[in-house]
Formats: C-alpha cells, sequence, structure tokens
C-alpha cells in the first residue's frame, strides 16, 4: 500500500513539474531558433541553434524582413534591475522598521494604519492609475525613476511589510530583552538581534517584493516612456510590423529571468538559514 | 529599602476599546538581601509587575524605586537589573559558555574574573558539561539553567527570576533550589521570584507576594500566609490540596453550616463575628480528623497515593477533602463522624472574603 501511494507520488510530482516546466524549457529551445524554424508545423526538436535572437538584442539591432529595427533590450533590462532592486531597497529601509513596529508595539489605530497599507495591494491598478498619472504630470514626476519608484511601493511595501511583521511577531522578543537588559540601546537590540532573527523572512520577502516588481507591467506601460521602461514593457516593441519575433521574445525571456535567478540563488543561502531558527525554544 | 513599588498600575488598551487593567495600585517593598516571590495563577498580573521592573513594559501609573534611583522611565540597559527569562531568551549563535558570559563582557568586567564566574555558575547549576553547545541543540531543562547562569552570573541590584526552574526535573529542581537560594543569600543579592509554584515560592522567598486579579492580595513570610491568610482567595490557594471551604452563618452558640442539617459547630477559643453573619468557615484537609468529631459525611472516594490518603466527604450538599498521613479504613458510601480543632478554623467574611478571625494554631 505505500508503495502504491509513494508511486503515484511520483507520478503527480513529475506530472506537476512538467507542467511548470516544460514551457521554460520549450521557450529556451525557442530562443535558439530562426522565427522560421519556431513556426515550422509541425514542430520538430532537430534545427540547428543560432545565436542570432541573443546577438540582436545585445546590440540593439534587429533585422526583419521590412528592415532594421532600433530595439532597447539592455536598456529596458537596464530600467527593470534598476527599478526592482530600487524599489525593494526602499521597501525594505521603510518596511522593515514599520514590521517591526506593528509586531512588537500596540498602538492607537495600529491595525488600521497596517491593514490600510495591505489594501493598496488589492486596489487595482488600473483604478489609480488614471489620478497618478495626472498628479504626476503636475509634480513633474511622470517618465522620472523616482515617480515609478514610488509607485512600485504600492507592491513592495505592503508585500515586506506584513511577510516580515508575521517573522517578527514569531520571534520571541525575550531575546531582545535579554540584549537589552544585558546593557545595549533598543536601537542596537534591534540591529543585532531582531533583524538578524527575522533575516530569513526578509529574505523570502525581498525576493517576493522584487519578482513582482520585474513582473510588473500596467504601472510602467502608463507611466514610463520609451526610456525609463522595464522588460516587460519594451517586450512590446518585438511585436513588428512585419510580425511577431518569437525567437527574440524567447531570448528576451530567458535573458530577463536571469536576474531574477541570480537573486532567489543568492537568497537561498539565507532561506534555508531559517529552517533552524525554529529550534530556539527546546 | 532596596526595591519599593509605589501605586503602580499597568493598564493595557483592550482588543476592543475599553482596557485592562493587568496590575492595580501595587505597593510593595523589599529589603536588601531579601528574596521576594511573587506568586499567583496566570494573568494574575505578576509578569506584568516583573516586565515593568525590568523596563520592558512601560508603567501606567505609579513608581519604581530601585537602590535609591528612580526607574520607572529610564530603558532596560540603565536599571541595573539582569534577569532569567521564562523562554530561555538564550542569544541563538553563542554557546552556553558565551552566552553565561556575555552580560559580564559588556559590563567591563575582566577577563578572567568573568571566566571563573562563569565555572562557578556552571557548576552550580550542573551545566559544565554543556558549556561549548549551542542553544538550539539542549533541552528545555539544559537552556532554562543556562538562562538562569546567564542572569546570576551578573552584578545587579535587582534579580529578576521569571518561573526559573518550570522546566526541570523535580528533583533536580529541589537541589537546585537550595542552591540558587544560597548563592543570592551568599552574595547579598536582591531577587524578584516569579512563580506559580507554591512549594518553589515557600523553598525560596524571605517573603511571598500572592497575586490575584491584578491586586495584591497578602504580602509577607510564608508561614504567615499559610497560617493567617488575609482573605479566603489566599488561603485556598495556598496549600495542596486547597482549604476546605464550607458556607455557615454565625449563631450564638457558635456556627450553623448552611445546607447542612447538623447542630451548631461550637468553635470555643475563635472570636467570633456577631450572630446572624453570613461566613465562610476554612479548614485545611490535613487538619480534619477522620473517625471522631462533631460532623458526619459520606465517604465519596479514598485514595492511597503512597505517602497520604485522601478522603473526599460529602457534608450535605458541601463536598470536603481530608489529608491522613496513613492508610485510613473506611469504604466508599460508608457515613462517617468526623471533626476539627478549633485551634485550626479560619473565618472568612461570606461577601469580602477577608479574613475575620483564625484560630490559635491556625494552620
Amino acid at each position: 500500500m505505500p508503495r502504491i501511494s509513494a508511486i503515484l507520488r511520483g507520478i503527480a510530482l513529475a506530472a506537476v513539474l512538467l507542467f511548470f516546466l516544460f514551457p521554460i524549457f520549450w521557450i529556451f529551445l525557442m530562443s535558439f531558433q530562426t522565427n522560421e524554424t519556431i513556426l515550422q508545423i509541425p514542430p520538430s526538436l532537430a534545427f540547428e541553434p543560432t545565436l542570432i535572437n541573443y546577438t540582436s538584442l545585445i546590440s540593439g539591432h534587429l533585422q526583419t524582413a521590412a528592415g532594421s529595427l532600433d530595439l532597447p533590450f539592455m536598456h529596458n533590462l537596464f530600467n527593470s534591475v534598476l527599478l526592482s532592486a530600487v524599489s525593494v531597497a526602499v521597501s525594505l529601509v521603510l518596511g522593515v522598521p514599520a514590521a517591526y513596529a506593528f509586531a512588537r508595539f500596540r498602538f492607537r489605530l495600529g491595525e488600521d494604519i497596517a491593514f490600510t497599507l495591505l489594501s493598496f495591494r488589492f486596489a487595482p491598478p488600473l483604478l489609480v492609475l488614471l489620478p497618478l498619472s495626472l498628479y504626476f504630470k503636475d509634480l513633474g514626476l511622470a517618465n522620472t525613476y523616482a515617480g515609478i519608484i514610488w509607485v512600485y511601493q504600492l507592491i513592495c511595501l505592503p508585500l515586506i511589510l506584513w511577510i516580515v511583521r508575521g517573522y517578527f511577531e514569531d520571534a520571541s522578543p525575550d531575546v531582545e530583552y535579554a540584549y537589552r537588559i544585558d546593557g545595549h540601546s533598543w536601537w542596537r537590540a534591534f540591529t543585532r538581534i531582531a533583524i538578524p532573527l527575522a533575516g530569513p523572512g526578509i529574505a523570502a520577502a525581498g525576493l517576493l517584493a522584487f519578482i513582482f516588481a520585474w513582473n510588473n507591467f500596467v504601472f510602467a506601460l502608463i507611466l514610463a516612456s520609451a526610456d525609463k521602461q522595464p522588460v516587460t514593457v519594451g517586450a512590446l516593441a518585438f511585436v513588428t510590423a512585419s510580425g511577431i519575433q518569437y525567437g527574440q521574445i524567447a531570448a528576451a525571456i530567458v535573458l530577463s529571468i536571469l536576474p531574477t535567478l541570480a537573486l532567489a540563488l543568492y537568497a537561498q543561502r539565507w532561506l534555508v538559514e531559517g529552517l533552524s531558527l525554529g529550534a530556539v525554544k527546546g | 529599602m532596596t526595591l519599593t513599588l509605589s501605586n503602580l498600575s499597568k493598564t493595557y488598551p483592550g482588543r476592543h476599546g475599553g482596557s485592562v487593567q493587568a496590575v492595580r495600585n501595587l505597593n510593595l517593598t523589599m529589603e536588601k538581601g531579601e528574596i521576594v516571590a511573587l506568586l499567583g495563577s496566570s494573568g494574575c498580573g505578576k509578569t506584568s509587575t516583573l516586565r515593568m521592573i525590568a523596563g520592558f513594559e512601560s508603567v501606567s501609573e505609579g513608581g519604581i524605586t530601585l537602590a535609591g534611583r528612580r526607574i520607572e522611565t529610564l530603558t532596560p540597559d540603565r536599571r541595573r537589573v539582569a534577569m532569567a527569562f521564562e523562554g530561555y531568551a538564550l542569544y541563538p549563535p553563542l554557546t552556553i559558555e558565551e552566552n553565561i558570559g556575555f552580560g559580564l563582557a559588556t559590563r567591563g568586567l575582566d577577563r578572567a574574573e568573568a571566566a571563573r564566574r562563569v565555572r562557578e555558575m556552571a557548576e552550580m547549576l550542573e551545566i559544565g558539561p554543556i558549556l561549548k553547545g549551542r542553544p538550539a541543540g539542549l533541552s528545555g531543562g539544559q537552556q532554562q539553567r543556562a538562562s538562569l547562569a546567564r542572569a546570576l552570573a551578573r552584578d545587579a541590584d535587582l534579580h529578576l527570576l521569571d518561573e526559573p526552574m518550570g522546566q526541570l526535573e523535580p528533583q533536580l529542581r529541589s537541589v537546585l533550589r537550595g542552591r540558587v537560594k544560597a548563592a543570592l543569600k551568599s552574595r547579598g543579592l536582591t531577587a524578584v521570584l516569579v512563580t506559580h509554584d507554591q512549594t518553589e515560592a515557600n523553598a525560596m522567598a524571605d517573603r511571598i507576594a500572592v497575586m490575584e486579579a491584578g491586586v495584591l492580595q497578602q504580602y509577607g513570610p510564608p508561614s504567615e500566609l499559610r497560617d493567617r491568610p488575609a482573605n479566603l482567595l489566599v488561603a485556598t490557594f495556598l496549600g495542596e490540596p486547597p482549604m476546605n471551604a464550607l458556607a455557615a452563618t454565625v449563631d450564638p452558640a457558635g456556627l450553623h453550616l448552611d445546607d447542612v442539617a447538623e447542630d451548631v459547630l461550637a468553635l470555643p477559643g475563635v472570636p467570633m463575628p456577631r450572630a446572624g453573619a453570613k461566613i465562610v468557615l476554612g479548614v485545611r484537609p490535613h487538619r480534619l480528623q477522620l473517625g471522631a468529631g462533631a460532623l458526619r459525611g459520606q465517604v465519596i472516594s479514598n485514595q492511597w497515593l503512597g505517602d497520604q490518603a485522601h478522603v473526599v466527604l460529602a457534608l450535605g450538599p458541601r463536598i470536603l477533602v481530608a489529608v491522613a498521613h496513613r492508610r485510613v479504613a473506611v469504604r466508599v458510601g460508608e457515613t462517617i463522624p468526623f471533626g476539627f480543632a478549633p485551634d485550626h478554623a479560619h473565618l472568612f467574611d461570606a461577601d469580602s472574603g477577608r479574613a475575620l478571625a483564625h484560630g490559635m494554631v491556625a494552620a
């Protein structure tokens, strides 16, 4: 009986993995093909790999049937990295102390403020975009990195605040108290004890916020023009007058996965360390 | 006077508006070198009191004076107190040795002296073999002893011990109680012990403060609390099994037990309230004598616990427990005579629970 369930489990896991990983595998293959081989029916695994998609993306010139086209993909990629990284950094600086306050102290309207911040997550972006874009024009924030990073706080800050708050709440404040009673200030207890203990949560929240910011489309579409656009918006350029450039899209996807993947691999170290945190109390 | 709590109150904002008063107008003083136990059930305010002294909770009202300084507004690092935490609160990345020595290093004690203290504490609390271990790999009892060692290693105006032995094996606990008390006394340290374990409070404390619902019920030496409880709450809280309590009405000739069709119970030598007063009569289980006396009860159960017998009796609608230190030959269902010496009676006001009179040798 246990053997049958183990086999079924294996099959189910394999099916799920295949379901999620096959598209990525297929995109990876597509990125080494030209539009002609991609679009041939039936599709074939036997093709001559080409780096043309990558070279045209990196050099910034797209050769199509209709002629050469400038493609600011690498600049888009740089924008994505800049916008996401700075947004997450700002959110961490603002969100981690706020999360600590919400976790440790009960104050008037505390829950209401925390919930209001969370509610930014479930407001539909289109609802706020029209007034926001008008205000941003008046304030001179339209099409600036600062303006977009500000709007990205709607995505990152609630996420970080609520995830990290949970981690602070799970960690007993007693270790901080012990540290303070041993002769240290509140600030040192926060930076030396509370933040390291919540480290895995902060890493997880930061990573998640980075992915959400990276994947954002609609804010950047409305608020950023060409030179500030991230890859999500920049990818629209692949839909050209002479057709959709599937090969370049695939290569662009592979390239734009890389920074997030690298960050995830780096953050994994912190995420795994968190597993031993639960053993503090015997 | 080393520690003085004056009109100390703690009010927490309630979840749905309003407020919860965890500690009300607490007045308490401690001499230097004294060990005081804050004793009470959970939620009685003892931990809130401790945390206010340590500086982890703000003081809603009142003041705290420690060694001549007003400390209620100081941050914890400036109060010169040391604390053993119920939840241990050891620093996870440090070894037990480093944990115990941590506060000493911060306070600028020289290296050799700090190391000597750590060894001394480890020896006293029997954690020598685990000094190189880290908290995560240790049992609750070991971590608790490490936390206690960390607190006791420090020099401080006041040592706060929050349930410091709750996780220990009973045998080890009774050994360490004596050692910790001796260590505190020999160094002349002042300590507040928070516990819900009355044996621990009795064994270690010079004076016990019994708290309930945020209010100090009685503060005095263990013998006084046992012999002359200030109210019914203290009387029934201390002692195991708890004191028997019977509703009664004062009669010119003695007491008439309510709901019990018995004659008036005479209690010669006990100062009686005025006739007609509604009172509660308290008698400790081991002061009830079975086989002879003015009362008659039906045996509900008779259990031999290895060193003592617990006999439960029904007296009309009332249930009483008697403790004897030898086997008692009574059967369940049997009705037997029983009684108690008037010297062991306690009388409490039925409404307020306040003690009205105690027998000569009350406990």
